[in-house]
């Protein structure tokens, strides 16, 4: 292997460095639009800062030289009328000129026209859900970090808090409109790279179009606070060359196919609770927390005999299904249990999770929940179970 | 501010102190006018697109700064005079289109200005034998204190 | 007829609480104000210390996302309505009279009322953190349909906000009927000193806005308790329309908070410049643009929710018009000190630093305009460089600025001339220490409102923490040198301020007790 000259070593080092620890402008832009707003922004801080030098050119000028320190006596004149309208006029024919620019950038943003693809993007507390239309296929995708390197018991890898479980996959070249719409809560799907930033509203669909330039795998998060994880919902993107993507499509159907026949399996307690483990900390655990306790006043406990005190909207629901007595949480029965896990709790926060978790999952994380801090129920539920219960809610 | 006229003289001294309505009544009419001109219609825009509430509370709102300019107005005639002739103090105070006069004897007419720690001259009062009467509601702290100070030799003082 | 000296217990003063909760002079009512506000932002910046303290480093290490959250949100809500307004409305009891010759406000018992409406209405608000579920935690802006998720604590924070509201109407109404009515004769409009054009446009524009706030969160309280869907789109609603509404409060509420801000600096610049106002006139007519203008640009907070391209566009142009005005007011600024004799007492440090500050967030401000630029940056923490640009070196700044400038008057003691500069560097430095390293981890791509952060971010929030820690502890020094004032120092003397020219100068103040021993002047 070829030295390196010491010098080369410390210049690489310390530009790499530099590069990873401080980064003072927006980030490099991969898409035409985010090219545009790169420019713009540049612009307007030029302009800005060169006013910001004349102007304050003038004040500090006055501040050493009009002091009354060294002797200077004030004038009076308290008025100039052609001053005046000068610069009225003048910041008025900047603006102009930065908005002819800005005027054509945001008309090119909103032409949705013409998309290559389309995929309907779903917020949901916390996470988003990906459904290429036309295609069928439809998943969720998860704040991949673990949970302990949020709460600094293991070192933080080097995307923390920036990758999920899977990605968005879309082909580079190719105009992709996004339909963007929530579950719950407003959420906003941000992209800083292609410069997309869009907020999901539930009741009401609104687009957003890309045109990735190079492959490569960009990330970004939810911009919209919308609860305890609006930190941890964050978004990447996978862009492919066109023919890696259509491969990639490809054996998302095939895996589609053979996951719908998977349910007939038995599991035992301890396979089925590792499991549940995972995805309750993935996707329970936001709300009802690690250790199952909940936060009081909003999210319940999962623990039988446990305290739980709040507003009527939450109680009522939760007594009616026999999972509170007496400002106490009780576990109800396990079909109650994979009801409100499947179907959510309309009007509160618990939302349905059927659509969203494989038959396998539910059935590992109602297990998971009804043997775990304390409770101990004892209860396996197969994914079979579960799969029966879906074709019920069919019919 | 008020508008402090009078004359003096050994034996007789008036003063008169009427506030100083800075704004006519149909000044007050234009101000209110565009001011609920300008709160109705963006209101009706909101009712428009479904927020109703917005027409209530801006409504309950413009009734309330009617009536406090309507208060003003009313008041806007009121003023207070004192006459000390000879022996007589008459104190009269015209309010609302009313008119209350009060004699008080001179002899026995004693001056109290009240002030607060730190200055704040809220009351001046004209006390004789029992009987009290406030004056110079209108006036600043500064008049109370300027016009207290010019009744002194005429009236006995004292202040608390 | 003689003087008589008599004992003076008869008229007893109402003394200790009872004095406070009684009064309706203007000048305590202003005190009242001004501590309240004072305690307030002490409160409400502890809870962004705490914030930065999470932010430190990432990972959650102290505080959980619930709590998190519950502080941002409440530092945001006591920032704005517990201490910034009502330490302008108290500027305004006490000066307002003063300025314009008035014996004391128009409704002094009304006057009462709308302060003491602020102690239940903060003492709802801070109540709510006891509660089952906690504070609010959905961001100061309420957003449904988070903000219908809530707990009680939720209920208790749209009373206060209604209380809160009440209170500046009252306030508002009394300060519109007072400068409109009670001026001196001869003071015409064109002549009242700008600080009471400010309040006077200000009062005018919370008129105009308080009752969009009370029906917004009235709304917000029936979807969560009585079945209403204004903002359910389930039920026919919509949660942009709450959007709509907030902000067509919330943007002239970003003017209320500034224009009296501008009204101090223009009336300390000229002191310490000795030179008259540069374009007393282009100043009235740039601050009645800006509130007029404020009504028209609302949408901007919304570039992200979908509008069509023309909404975008005419509020993006609205927008950058309001850069016009603002812009006469601070070049008419720099042409008061221009050939002035200017000298840098403590309350001129802060003008100059707040017109370069307050200059530098105008420019963010500017940045966000151009829509694609503030699609990119939205919700990011470009955004809390730039407001807390235009809101600390702004508007509580010269708040600093203006308490330091008529303490002198209202206590009648100097404050600690060194002290204050020690302060104002302090807040100065560390206030740039703070918020500059936020418009680039903005730029980098952090948004804003999250307990935890990309280990890109991880630098700048460090610097960003150490900044706050020191722009928190120098605000107790600030406290230190009120009290000390307050409790004494050397006499401030009639005009303690050469350059001085507006009417409360001129009176004595304040008012000692043995004047009435002096020999009286009859005219």
């Amino acid at each position: 292997m070829k030295k390196l000259p010491p010098q080369a070593v410390i210049l690489s080092l310390l530009t790499g460095q530099a590069q990873a620890a401080l980064n003072f402008n927006l980030q490099s832009p991969v898409t035409p639009i985010a090219h545009q707003i790169y420019n713009l922004h540049t612009l307007i801080l030029l302009v800005c800062l060169l006013i910001f030098f004349v102007v304050f050119g003038f004040m500090f000028y006055a501040l050493f030289k009009h002091r009354k320190s060294t002797g200077h006596q004030a004038s009076h004149f308290h008025q100039n009328f052609r001053l005046e309208v000068i610069w009225t006029l003048i910041p008025f024919l900047i603006l102009i000129g930065i908005a002819i620019p800005t005027t054509k950038t945001v008309l090119a943003m909103k032409n949705v026209e013409h998309s290559d693809m389309n995929i309907k993007v779903t917020g949901h507390q916390w996470m988003w859900e990906y459904e290429y239309l036309g295609e069928g296929v439809r998943y969720v995708s998860n704040l991949g970090t673990p949970r302990d390197q949020i709460d600094n018991k293991v070192v933080k890898g080097a995307h923390y808090l920036l990758e999920v479980d899977r990605p968005l996959v879309v082909p580079t070249g190719k105009k992709v409109r996004i339909l963007l719409t929530s579950a719950d809560v407003i959420h906003s799907w941000w992209l800083p790279q292609f410069g997309v930033k869009q907020d999901a509203i539930p009741g009401f669909i609104h687009e957003a179009w890309f045109q990735v330039e190079k492959p490569g795998t960009y990330r970004g998060q939810c911009a919209e606070l919308c609860g305890v994880g609006h930190g941890f919902m964050p978004i990447v993107v996978e862009a492919l060359p066109p023919e890696q993507y259509d491969d990639w499509l490809k054996t998302q159907k095939i895996s589609l196919a053979e996951t719908s026949s998977t349910s007939s399996k038995t599991y035992t307690l301890a396979e089925l609770t590792m499991h549940g483990e995972k995805v309750y900390l993935s996707r329970c655990a936001a709300c009802h927390q690690a250790n199952g306790q909940g936060i009081a006043g909003m999210f319940p406990p999962l623990i039988d005999g446990a305290p739980f005190s709040a507003g009527a909207g939450v109680t009522t629901p939760l007594a009616e299904r026999g999972f509170w007595k007496d400002g106490k949480v009780v576990l109800g029965s396990k079909e109650r249990h994979l009801d409100i896990l499947m179907n959510g709790i309309t009007g509160t926060a618990m939302q349905p999770m059927a659509a969203q978790l494989s038959d396998f999952d539910i059935a590992a994380v109602v297990s998971y929940e009804r043997n775990s801090w304390g409770n101990k129920t004892g209860d396996t539920i197969q994914p079979a179970e579960v799969a029966a219960l879906r074709k019920g809610v069919a019919k | 501010m008020v508008d402090i006229s009078g004359t003096t003289s050994p034996v007789h001294y008036s003063v008169t102190v009427r506030p100083n309505c800075s704004l006519s009544p149909a000044g007050t009419l234009r101000v209110f006018s565009v001011i609920a001109l300008i709160s109705l219609s963006f209101s009706l825009v909101f009712v428009f697109i479904g927020a109703w509430p917005v027409l209530f509370f801006a409504g309950a709102e413009l009734l309330t700064l009617g009536y406090c300019f309507y208060h003003v107005l009313l008041h806007a005639g009121d003023y207070e005079q004192l006459i000390i002739d000879d022996d007589k103090v008459v104190v009269q105070i015209h309010e609302l289109g009313r008119d209350r006069c009060v004699k008080l004897s001179g002899y026995w007419t004693r001056l109290v200005l009240d002030c607060m720690p730190g200055g704040y001259c809220r009351w001046l009062v004209l006390r004789s034998s029992g009987c009290e009467v406030e004056f110079g509601r209108h006036m600043t702290s500064d008049e109370r204190l300027k016009l207290a100070r010019q009744l002194r030799p005429i009236l006995g003082g004292f202040m608390t | 007829m003689t003087a008589i000296a008599l004992d003076s217990h008869e008229h007893d003063h109402p003394s200790g609480i009872r004095r406070w909760l009684t009064t309706t002079n203007h000048k305590d009512i202003g005190t009242l104000y001004l501590c309240f506000s004072f305690a307030m932002f002490l409160f409400a910046g502890a809870l962004a210390m705490l914030v930065r303290t999470e932010l430190f480093e990432p990972g959650l290490q102290f505080f959980q996302p619930n709590l998190f959250n519950q502080l941002t949100t409440m530092h945001g809500l006591i920032m704005i309505f517990g201490a910034i307004m009502p330490a302008f409305v108290g500027f305004a009891n006490w000066q307002i009279p003063l300025m314009i010759g008035a014996p004391d406000m128009a409704f002094p018992r009304l006057n009462n009322w709308s302060f003491w409406l602020l102690p239940m209405a903060a003492l709802l608000l801070l109540g709510s953190f006891l509660v089952p579920g906690g504070a609010v935690a959905g961001g100061w802006t309420m957003y449904p349909p988070l903000y219908i998720q809530g707990g009680i604590g939720y209920d208790m924070t749209i009373f206060a906000i209604h209380i809160m509201g009440l209170s500046s109407i009252i306030g508002s109404i009394n300060i519109i009927t007072t400068i409109l009515n009670l001026r001196a004769p001869g003071m015409i409009m064109m002549k009242i000193p700008m600080f009471v054009w400010t309040w006077l446009i200000t009062a005018y524009l919370l008129v105009a806005v308080m009752p969009v706030l009370a029906s917004a969160v009235t709304m917000l309280l029936t979807d969560r308790h009585f079945g209403t869907h204004f903002f359910n789109a389930a039920g026919g609603g919509d949660p942009v329309m709450f959007q709509h509404i907030f902000w067509f409060f919330g943007h002239p509420e970003v003017y209320i908070m500034i224009l009296p801000a501008f009204g101090i600096l223009s009336t300390i610049i000229p002191t310490f410049s000795r030179k008259p106002l540069f374009g007393y006139h282009s100043m009235v007519y740039a601050t009645a643009s800006i509130a007029i203008l404020s009504f028209v640009v609302w949408a901007h907070h919304m570039f992200t929710v979908g509008m069509p391209a023309a909404g975008q566009l005419f509020f993006m142009y609205t927008t950058m018009l309001i850069a016009v005005p603002t812009g006469v007011k601070v070049f008419n600024w720099i042409a008061t000190m221009w050939q002035g004799a200017i000298s840098f007492e403590t309350p001129m440090l802060f003008s100059v630093a707040v017109i370069c500050l307050f200059t530098i967030g105008g420019f963010s401000g500017l940045v966000l305009a151009v829509v694609p630029v503030d699609i990119q940056l939205q919700d990011t923490y470009y955004v809390v460089a730039h407001f807390h640009y235009v809101l600390f070196s702004g508007a509580a700044m010269s708040i600093m600025a203006g308490v330091y400038y008529w303490l002198p008057k209202w206590t009648g003691h100097m404050y600690n001339e060194t002290l204050g500069q020690w302060h104002f560097w302090l807040t100065a430095i560390a206030f740039n220490i703070t918020f500059f390293p936020m418009h680039f981890t903005g730029l980098a791509g952090m948004p804003r409102r999250v307990p935890d952060y990309a280990l890109q971010f991880a630098e700048f929030n460090m610097i960003s923490s150490i900044g706050a820690f020191v722009l928190g502890a120098s605000q107790l020094l600030f406290l230190y040198i009120v009290v000390k004032c307050i409790r004494g120092g050397m006499p401030a003397g009639e005009k303690p301020w050469d350059g001085a020219d507006t009417l409360e100068w001129t009176l004595p103040s304040p008012v000692p007790y043995h004047t009435f021993e002096t020999a009286p002047v009859i005219r």
